[in-house]
C-alpha cells in the first residue's frame, strides 16, 4: 500500500518561511520539494532552508524540481552542460527521492531563459525531449520526470500534451508531475471540461500532483472578452481544485505526493500567510482522507511496480502523414517565436502572419495555424517579464 | 513529520533574531568604544598625540599602541 504524502515546496523568501512555520511546527508536513537550480546562483540557499533539505533527504522525503534546463529547447547548449554539471554536484550533495523538469522550451535563440513555451507534437520534439530527459537520468540515475504546462497557444497544444509526455518519459520509464492548476488553466482558457482534460493524461505514470493558485489576465489587445488564467502562484487555491483532488488522487494509482505551490514575496499580508498555511492544513486533511480509505479497500498500486509501456503508435503516425519536421525548423521554429514575441513593434496578428509566411515552417503550418492571438498575447507578456538575453 | 527544534527555529526566524540582536550589540559596544576614544581625544590630547603618530624618540611607557588601555577611562 503506497501512502500519499502531502507536502509543500519550498521558497527561500522570508514572506514564504513565516507563512509555512506554523504547519512545520505542527509537524504535519510529510515531504518538501525544492527548486534546486533557485539556490545555484549567487543568491544561493539560507541556512534555514538548507537544513530542512538536509533533513527531508535523510527522511526520503525530499523530491528535486529543476526550472531552467529547458527540456524542450532544440539547440543544445553550453547553459545546459553547466545545468547538467551543477546538477552533478546536486545530487552529490542532497538526497532526492526523485527529480523532475517542466515540459516546454525556455531557452532558444538570444534568449538564456524565459517562461517555458509550448512545443508542437512531432517526432523531431519527441525524439530532443527523449535525449534532454535522458541526460538528466544519467546523472542522476533514480526517477526522472516532467511536469505539464499551462502555457497554451491553442487547442492542439492542449490535446496533445498527454500523449506528448507519455512519449518523452516512456524510454526512461520516467513519471508525470501533473500540475492539476496548469490543467484549471487550460480548462478555462479553452473551455474544455477539467477530468476531460485529466484523463488525456498517462495517469498511471503521476508520481507527483501539484496544487497551486493563480490569476486572470486580460487581452489588452481585446482578442477575447474573457479573462485568461495564468499559472502565477501569486493567490489562493481555487477552491474547486480541492474539490476535484481526491477523483484525481483515485484515478492516479501511483501518486505519491501532492505537492501545495506557491511563490515567495507574494504575501501582502499576515491574512495571507495565515491563508496559506491553512490551504496547506486542508490540503493535508484530504490526503489523510484518501490515505484512509486507500488502506480500508486496499486500492493502490505501489509505485515500484514498473510501468514500461509500449510507444504509442501517434508517432508513427505523426511520420508518416507528414508531421515530421526538418530537424532545423524546430530550433529555427523556437528562436523565431521568441524574437518574434520579444519585438515590441509587433502585435499577435503580425506574428502569427510572420510564422505563416515563413518557409521554413511550411511543415508545421497546421501547428500555427492552431496557435490563437489571445494566447500568443500571453506569450509577448511572458517573455517580456522573464526574457533574459544572452550577454555577447 | 516532527521536525528537530533547531531547525523549527531557523524557520520561525529565531536564529535570524539571534543573529541580529548580536549585531546591534556589536555596533553599540562599537560605537560605546568610539565614544570613549572621542572622549580620549577631547580630555587626553597629548596622550591621543602619541597613539596616533607614534614618536619613537618617547620612550615607554608614554608611548601608547592601541592594545593598551586607554589612560582617560582604562577601557581598551
Amino acid at each position: 500500500m503506497t501512502e500519499i504524502f502531502a507536502g509543500l515546496s519550498m521558497m527561500p523568501e522570508d514572506d514564504f518561511r513565516e507563512s509555512v512555520y506554523p504547519v512545520f511546527e505542527e509537524g504535519i508536513v510529510d515531504w518538501i520539494e525544492w527548486s534546486f537550480d533557485m539556490g545555484w546562483g549567487e543568491r544561493g540557499v539560507p541556512s534555514w532552508l538548507d537544513g530542512l533539505l538536509s533533513f527531508y533527504g535523510s527522511e526520503g522525503r525530499l523530491s528535486g524540481h529543476g526550472v531552467q534546463y529547458s527540456a524542450m529547447s532544440d539547440k543544445w547548449t553550453t547553459v545546459q552542460d553547466r545545468w547538467l554539471e551543477n546538477l552533478k554536484i546536486e545530487v552529490a550533495s542532497r538526497q532526492y527521492a526523485h527529480i523532475s523538469e517542466h515540459f516546454g522550451f525556455a531557452r532558444a535563440g538570444d534568449y538564456t531563459f524565459a517562461a517555458p513555451f509550448p512545443v508542437p507534437l512531432c517526432k523531431r520534439a519527441v525524439e530532443t525531449g527523449q535525449e534532454n530527459l535522458q541526460r538528466i537520468h544519467r546523472i542522476t540515475g533514480g526517477p526522472v520526470g516532467i511536469e505539464n504546462l499551462a502555457m497554451a497557444f491553442g487547442t492542439r497544444d492542449v490535446e496533445d500534451q498527454g500523449r506528448f509526455l507519455d512519449s518523452l518519459v516512456a524510454p526512461i520509464n520516467g513519471f508525470l508531475v501533473l500540475d492539476i492548476h496548469n490543467i484549471h488553466c487550460q480548462s478555462i482558457n479553452f473551455g474544455i471540461p477539467i477530468l476531460e482534460l485529466i484523463q488525456s493524461y498517462p495517469l498511471e505514470r503521476v508520481m507527483e500532483i501539484h496544487i497551486s493558485g493563480g490569476s486572470f489576465s486580460e487581452s489588452k489587445m481585446g482578442y477575447t472578452d474573457k479573462s485568461i488564467r495564468r499559472d502565477t502562484h501569486d493567490g489562493p487555491v481555487p477552491s474547486e481544485l480541492f474539490t476535484l483532488l481526491p477523483d484525481v488522487l483515485k484515478l492516479c494509482p501511483n501518486a505519491k505526493v501532492v505537492l501545495l505551490e506557491r511563490l515567495g514575496n507574494t504575501f501582502s499580508n499576515k491574512a495571507s500567510k495565515k491563508e496559506f498555511a491553512n490551504e496547506f492544513r486542508d490540503l493535508k486533511k484530504i490526503v489523510s482522507k484518501v490515505n484512509e480509505k486507500r488502506a480500508i479497500t486496499g486500492g493502490a498500486v505501489p509505485f515500484e511496480v514498473p510501468f514500461q509501456r509500449e510507444m504509442t503508435n501517434w508517432v508513427r503516425e505523426n511520420t508518416d502523414t507528414g508531421g515530421n519536421v526538418d530537424p532545423q525548423c524546430l530550433e529555427e521554429l523556437q528562436s523565431t517565436l521568441f524574437m518574434l514575441l520579444a519585438d515590441n513593434r509587433k502585435n499577435a496578428e503580425s506574428i502569427k502572419d510572420e510564422l505563416k509566411r515563413d518557409k521554413r515552417f511550411t511543415s508545421v503550418s497546421d501547428y500555427i495555424d492552431s496557435m490563437e492571438l489571445r494566447m500568443l498575447e500571453v506569450g509577448q507578456e511572458l517573455i517580456k517579464k522573464w526574457g533574459v538575453k544572452t550577454v555577447n | 513529520m516532527k521536525l528537530p527544534n533547531n531547525l523549527l527555529d531557523g524557520i520561525s526566524g529565531k536564529k535570524n533574531n539571534g543573529v541580529a540582536i548580536f549585531a546591534v550589540v556589536l555596533m553599540a559596544l562599537a560605537g560605546m568604544g568610539g565614544l570613549f576614544w572621542g572622549m580620549c581625544a577631547k580630555f587626553a590630547p597629548e596622550t591621543i598625540k602619541g597613539l596616533t603618530l607614534p614618536d619613537a624618540n618617547v620612550p615607554p611607557p608614554d608611548r601608547l599602541t592601541r592594545s593598551e588601555p586607554c589612560p582617560a577611562c582604562g577601557m581598551g
